[in-house]
């Protein structure tokens, strides 16, 4: 078999948005290495290199392929793994925008930082499109140890050691589960690996199905730091440098449900009442404890991981519903999730760039002395809580909609209750920044340095901040575009489709 | 039975004790330096094991990886930080511990229990292969190519991230608070404020 | 299969006293592996015998003289000597690993000779995993380093353990890229396979020829993996009096001193196997047979080639052993941090870069390179 055979037969162009990613890497590790630690063009080509990945990803989604599986159906390129695909890489070119006055300020290295966030990105993307379980692996590993080693960046920190640390421990031991159970399902299924045809092969819902699903969710839990598998977020978000923990908290998190969605709904369509059961479980610890722990914290990361427990509830909840528009409403809010929290971690950044502290009484009074950055905030955390006519909003309804739709009242109704809850949390905010007398504003706001965005890295993070701005603001009420996105995703993914119409399961089994 | 069978048949049993045992050990003995030799017994019995699945390549890098490398760098890292440190007990220890064990039981009643009630579906006769090298080889230039090529990336990542933790800097001393994250914790920051 | 089959001929053979084949089997067993013990020790003591010899000779001295025909009688008296002084364990070592780890680096070495052929069939096991299985079975020898160092209750014995460990695994890994080089030319890892591969041309196809930069690595790191100087810092003695081995004495001391020549007989065997044809004479020898129109089915001829080839192959070791004892007395040892930087900084590219090298070589020219 020469060459160009191999590649019309593994469908490589399938994976042409990840090796960009991949090329990118290279060339950003061989430039940092021969040119030396002042080399000022590293995040441009990173930037370049992701939107040269996006674009990729765009024109696959206009050039949709009759049959979408790869690499002898190890990768499956559907929309839906498209739009994952192209919310993670998204994520990691807004991360790369917000962080290089960060490390630059922190004074660290920024080559390789960068090198291990395309990675993570690399992992990300191949996770959302694995279609078979040593590919998963792989991939969520890459992403696991990228993320790791991002955490604990800044390692002259003590407190970026312990994020790392706790990180790598519990990552590890959730790994080790995950693959337990996925042991299980090889076994079950007389040594297959593809999930097409262990779902083919798993015809019974025995004990050890339930028990390798029950293994799995608890490792996709880990990664979707839904409740009770969340006790690292907090601690590794606040240890972590911020820039990392936006990516996080968005893009692992996506790769994560789209991890969740392919695994659960293709291979235990069996026993899909118990795994929605774990599901509910998960969702409405997750939603009760993140939205209420959030309320008490006083360092603003620490309220934005317990606020990223909360919102992960919410999109459990669209994942659960298992209707159309339920996935559809789930990734929906994923996508203006990416744009409102991206905007925030980037207000968060350059307010702790300009005053050192990311404690929430020290933003009081801040909307005197920046206006921007208070907008700027103000409007991704109200989008966050869900307030009209934001894009968060419209997200939230969708949800709410598509659950009540299908019955899921008493889901619905908690949701609407946690809501209300997390927009307290997140007015509080608003509120100190905007609402103060000049005579109350803190210590920090009052030695507020003068605006500038002239220094090296500033204007990535304020192209950053602006775009999700606006796209926060309009991204609700011009949201047609998409919908229309989301709905092609669904009806664009053969699995999805089986699984919301289930008399077509037993045809489209190979 | 033949003589193959029985050799087979033994040499489970040796290696399944032996891996019980040092496994066993590992989690309760004392000392670490003890836990990590016979973490080291535990790798080989399981070489052993894939030796017995006719294995045999994975068994030489179970422990060319496993034996040769992992465990010898635990055992270094053990011996360059032997801090004698007297830990402090627990509270509630023996509380604990039995709540542990609890888990621990059932877990693996339930696990046995599905393991004895499931219906897997196994092909008994074992093709005899000249090796499993070719067999692997073949796996991983065919469905296994993505994840094979995949790897190749997280092992340049993995290498990279352990030469940055590794790495020893020269920096120029930035006073006494030598920290990183652009946020300073929050006693630091109210000293500063006094 | 061609040439001798020793087993064959013994099950048959007690086949014919009426025993049955599976219990001729059973008794076949244990002999391969006393033959294996017993040419590993002979080997080693001969390589004791030549230390001194040879260090005599580079010094210009005479060497064992008096015990048996030029001193042949001293390695005897060496291990009897060992075997009958008292083993002494240090006070608050502790005496269970202080026992163990000589045991455990003796064992790995010896085990590493199941896979070394003598010749075409006088090897006890042709594994597929053959080379693979030398280098893997060879990592196991730092933790017993490791062991003894720390359990001698001596700061030399643990940094002389520490060092050795961290040589170890530094070196093996050159090592194990030029292995996997050759294995990639002989598309196989079975030391046979290998052998066989330079079977064709007598010494024109040997692998030193077409590995070169491979067989310098190897020779380089095969003496770091003995500690040989210049790379015998683990038991550096103007540093840490003996390493890991300042506190053994008696039987213990002697595993230890075993082993460390039976690795370097190992170590000469394996740089005969992959890059100076085995048990291959400089000429083909398969067309001198032909030459002399010997049938290639002559059992007086096969003993004859068997013959030739062991001594060949212990020959080419032997050379190596040579090479090894003369920079002994040639080269100044490295320091740790020389001994490192060579190992990481300079062997390790060079051996991923001969890999590559090898590969495109393969690609471009399947015919010479064993495509």
């Amino acid at each position: 078999m020469n060459f160009l055979s191999a590649v019309a037969v593994l469908k490589t162009a399938t994976i042409v948005p990840e090796l960009i990613v991949i090329l990118t890497l290279v060339v950003v590790l061989i430039v940092d290495l021969v040119s030396g630690r002042s080399n000022r063009s590293l995040p441009t080509l990173t930037n370049l290199g992701l939107t040269a990945a996006l674009g990729a990803i765009v024109w696959q989604w206009l050039h949709p392929q009759t049959s979408t599986l790869a690499f002898l159906g190890t990768f499956d390129s559907d929309r839906l793994s498209l739009v994952f695909r192209g919310i993670i890489a998204f994520s990691a070119l807004l991360t790369s925008l917000i962080s290089e006055r960060y490390l630059l300020q922190a004074g660290v290295a920024l080559g390789e930082y960068l090198v291990i966030l395309l990675t993570a990105t690399v992992g990300g993307m191949f996770l959302a499109g694995a279609n078979e379980m040593v590919t998963i692996f792989v991939s969520l590993e890459t992403l696991s140890i990228a993320s790791y080693l991002l955490s604990g960046y800044t390692k002259r920190d003590p407190r970026s050691n312990e994020a790392a640390l706790k990180y790598l421990l519990i990552g590890a031991s959730s790994s080790a589960i995950f693959l337990y159970g996925m042991s299980l399902l090889y076994g079950l299924s007389a040594g297959e690996t593809n999930l097409l045809r262990i779902a083919a092969a798993i015809r019974h819902p025995e004990l050890a199905v339930v028990l390798a699903m029950v293994f799995i969710v608890a490792g996709i839990a880990f990664k979707l730091s839904a409740v009770p598998f969340h006790q690292w977020t907090p601690d590794v978000y606040e240890g972590s440098p911020t820039p990392v923990v936006a990516f996080l908290s968005v893009g692992s998190k996506a790769a994560g449900f789209a991890l969740a969605v392919r695994f659960l709904v293709t291979v235990f369509h069996t026993i899909e009442p118990e795994w929605h059961y774990v599901f509910v479980i998960l969702t409405i610890l997750s939603m009760v404890l993140g939205n209420v722990v959030a309320i008490a914290q006083t360092s603003m990361k620490r309220m934005l991981a317990y606020s990223s427990i909360g919102q992960a509830g919410f999109v459990m909840l669209a994942m659960i519903v298992d209707t159309e528009a339920g996935y559809a409403s789930m990734i929906f809010y994923l996508l203006v999730y990416l744009f409102m929290n991206m905007g925030a971690f980037a207000c968060v950044i350059l307010f702790a760039l300009r005053t050192g502290t990311d404690q929430i009484s020290a933003y009081s009074g801040l909307y005197q002395k920046d206006p921007l950055l208070t907008l700027c905030l103000s409007i991704c955390l109200l989008s966050l809580g869900g307030i009209p006519p934001l894009a968060g909003f419209f997200g939230k309804l969708y949800i709410f909609w598509a659950g009540w739709q299908a019955g899921a009242y008493g889901l619905v109704i908690l949701g609407l209750v946690m809501s209300v809850v997390s927009i307290y949390y997140y007015i509080r905010v608003v509120k100190q920044m905007v609402v103060k007398e000049p005579q109350e504003m803190s210590e920090a706001v009052m030695r507020y340095p003068q605006i500038s965005w002239v220094e090296p890295g500033m204007r990535p993070l304020q192209v950053a901040m602006v775009s999700t701005l606006v796209i926060t603001s309009i991204a609700g009420i011009a949201a047609n575009p998409l919908f229309g996105i989301v709905n092609d995703a669904v009806t664009g993914s053969r699995f999805l489709q089986a699984s919301v119409s289930p008399p077509v399961i037993v045809q489209s089994l190979p | 039975m033949k003589l193959s069978q029985g050799v087979e048949l033994v040499s489970l049993l040796v290696l399944t004790a032996m891996v019980v045992a040092a496994a066993m050990g590992v989690v309760l003995s004392p000392s670490i330096v003890y836990a990590a030799f016979l973490l080291g017994l535990v790798f080989l019995g399981i070489a052993g094991m894939y030796l017995l699945l006719n294995a045999d390549f994975v068994a030489a890098a179970q422990v060319l990886i496993y034996v040769g490398a992992v465990n010898v760098l635990i055992l270094f890292a053990i011996m360059l930080v032997n801090r004698r440190k007297v830990y402090r007990e627990v509270k509630l220890g023996a509380v604990r511990q039995l709540v542990a064990i609890a888990v621990c039981v059932s877990l693996f009643a339930l696990l046995l229990y599905t393991n004895l009630n499931t219906v897997w579906l196994l092909t008994p006769e074992v093709t005899a292969l000249p090796s499993g090298i070719v067999t692997l080889g073949q796996h991983f230039f065919n469905e296994y190519l993505l994840p094979f090529e995949l790897a190749s990336v997280l092992l340049l990542v993995a290498l990279i991230g352990a030469i940055i933790l590794a790495r020893r800097e020269f920096v120029p001393d930035r006073g006494e608070e030598n920290l990183e994250l652009v946020e300073r914790p929050k006693e630091l920051v109210a000293v500063k404020e006094e | 299969m061609t040439g001798i089959d020793l087993q064959r001929s013994f099950i048959d053979l007690f086949s014919g006293l009426g025993i049955d084949p599976e219990v001729a089997r059973v008794m076949w067993m244990p002999l391969p592996m006393l033959a294996v013990v017993t040419i590993a020790t002979v080997g080693a003591l001969a390589a004791t015998w030549l230390e001194r010899k040879i260090s005599a000779a580079a010094q210009q001295r005479i060497g064992p003289e008096y015990a048996g025909p030029f001193g042949l009688a001293i390695p005897a008296a060496d291990v009897v000597k060992l075997l009958i002084k008292q083993t002494v364990v240090p006070a608050n070592a502790d005496p269970l690993l202080f026992v163990l780890g000589p045991v455990i680096v003796f064992i790995s070495v010896f085990l590493s000779f199941l896979v070394i052929p003598f010749g075409e069939n006088l090897v006890i096991s042709n594994v597929a995993t053959g080379i693979f299985l030398v280098i893997a079975i060879s990592s196991i020898a730092p933790i017993g380093l490791l062991m003894s160092g720390y359990s001698s209750n001596n700061k030399y014995s643990l940094l002389g353990g520490l060092r050795a460990a961290a040589q170890s695994i530094s070196y093996e890994i050159p090592l194990a890229l030029a292995a996997l080089a050759v294995a990639m030319m002989s598309n196989g890892l079975s030391t046979v396979e290998i052998v066989e591969q330079q079977a064709d041309l007598g010494i024109l196809s040997w692998n030193v020829w077409r590995q070169p930069i491979g067989f310098i690595i190897f020779i380089i790191a095969a003496l770091a993996e003995c500690e040989r100087i210049p790379f015998d810092l683990p038991e550096a003695e103007e540093e840490l009096v003996a390493g890991y081995q300042t506190e053994y004495s008696g039987v213990n001391f002697m595993l230890f001193y075993g082993a460390s020549y039976a690795n370097l007989f190992l170590s000469a065997l394996l740089v005969a196997i992959l890059y100076l044809g085995g048990w291959e004479l400089p000429f083909p020898i398969d067309k001198v047979a032909e030459l002399l129109s010997i049938p290639e089915t002559n059992p007086i001829w096969q003993v004859v080639a068997a013959f030739l080839g062991a001594t060949v192959i212990l020959l080419k070791a032997f050379a190596f052993i040579f090479l090894a004892i003369l920079l002994r007395w040639t080269v100044p040892r490295v320091r740790i941090d020389q001994l490192l930087d060579l190992g990481w900084k300079f062997l390790l590219p060079i051996g991923l870069a001969n890999l590559l090298l090898t590969a495109a070589l393969k690609l471009a020219f399947p015919g010479a390179f064993g495509g």
